[in-house]
């Protein structure tokens, strides 16, 4: 599993990829808010979708709650979190 | 049929990443959407068909086109399909439909020519369809010099493209020769429509009904009402003598019932008309081959009938 600074960095990358697409900056600090730094809501699905094939996840319903996606590090918390479960899972890993 | 799953997940996402907005999006934030749904949702870029772009002048009017053509497309006289994106009369262009535009060309054997016409509200009606008339005109005159077999000669758009391409074929069903086929996506066919799918599916099913009253009021002039043929086609009194008509909706598209009903309406008036509903599907699925697996079986689907016109 990757360290805490490794998995905020892909974010980070991942988020930067998806703002460059949108012609938009990719500099990107892990506090800034995404929708200000110009994500639209497709945008946001995108990052979503991104994030679960990035660290094979599967982001629960009650998870896809806009607090988990506000900035980069609520992103790497939550991944952070499920990859955490899905390890400690027998059917997991 | 329930909804299929990757819809559900797409609408799912969806759904989450609106939540935290408080504001209505402004009209850049919904180009910016369309043109970034693309980005990752749309269909592969099919590199055995080649583009390139050029553009039409009438009078003050100039508008950009790309044309497709691909491999298996005859080098003289080939079929051709004009064709008019989606994104709400307000969004949209060559871009965020080139994968729709690729597919189409590659399934259906024909050049697809994609227009890119002018958007609301900066242009509101009839901007819009002056730029699609003014492409077809020029389409039929210059058959040959584009390599276009003039008898066959079709008309296609999705959503809000494919509420212009309605328009067109009915303003011209006497040119001669005469459109060969009317192609039309997960079509707006009434402005504001009252149909039971737009109550039923009014929110959470990628297109809102909310969001369609902001389109038509982008769009919308003084004078021109909801009910009126030239924004409603299904509203036409008269729609017979139409070209062949292929329509293909979605189960899950508010769109459904206008689509369902113009196919009706349209096989009452003697046209030959047919329309494919596809099940579990939502609204654009033609457009989201990327995340929806079935949506390339939605395209061929299309492909067939686009064969099957030109044949």
């Amino acid at each position: 599993m990757l360290d805490r600074p490794s998995l905020t960095n892909r974010v980070l990358e991942i988020a930067g990829e998806i703002l460059a697409e949108q012609s938009r900056s990719r500099a990107i600090g892990v506090d800034d808010a995404l929708r200000e730094a110009g994500l639209t809501s497709m945008a946001m699905v995108r990052l979503m979708m991104a994030t679960e094939i990035a660290f094979n996840i599967a982001i629960p319903n009650e998870d896809l709650h806009p607090d988990n996606f506000r900035t980069v590090r609520a992103v790497a918390s939550l991944v952070a979190r499920l990859v955490e479960a899905q390890d400690a899972s027998p059917f997991g890993g | 049929m329930p909804l299929d799953p990757f819809a559900q997940r797409f609408l799912e996402l969806a759904r989450a990443s609106a939540q935290g907005r408080s504001d209505e999006p402004s009209v850049t934030d919904m180009r910016r959407t369309t043109d970034g749904l693309a980005t990752f949702a749309a269909p592969e870029r099919r590199r055995h068909v080649e583009t390139s772009d050029a553009t039409l002048q009438g009078g003050a009017a100039v508008v950009p086109i790309r044309i497709y053509v691909p491999a298996s497309a005859p080098a003289k006289a080939s079929p051709g399909l004009l064709y008019f994106h989606g994104g709400g009369w307000l969004s949209g262009g060559l871009d965020s439909h080139d994968g729709v535009c690729r597919a189409l060309a590659d399934e259906g054997r024909c050049r697809v020519i994609a227009v890119d016409y002018r958007l609301a509200p900066e242009h509101r009606f009839p901007a819009a369809i002056d730029d699609c008339r003014l492409a077809f005109s020029h389409l039929m005159s210059q058959a040959e010099r584009l390599s276009l077999d003039p008898q066959r000669i079709g008309v296609a758009g999705d959503s809000a493209g494919g509420n212009l391409a309605a328009i067109l074929c009915q303003s011209e069903r006497d040119a001669t020769p005469a459109i060969a086929l009317q192609l039309l996506l997960c079509p707006v066919l009434d402005a504001l429509g009252r149909t039971a799918s737009r109550r039923d599916l009014a929110k959470d099913y990628f297109i809102e009904e909310r969001t369609m009253a902001r389109y038509f009021e982008c769009y919308r002039i003084d004078g021109i009402e909801p009910d009126d043929p030239r924004v409603s086609p299904l509203r036409a009194l008269d729609l017979s003598r139409l070209p062949k008509t292929r329509i293909h909706t979605a189960e899950y598209d508010p769109l459904r019932d206008e689509a369902l009903l113009y196919g009706e309406l349209l096989s009452r008036a003697g046209v030959d008309a047919r329309v494919t509903v596809h099940s579990g599907m939502i609204h654009h699925f033609y457009g989201l081959s990327g995340v929806i697996p079935y949506a390339r079986i939605g395209l061929a689907a299309i492909g067939a009938d686009i064969r099957e016109a030109f044949a």
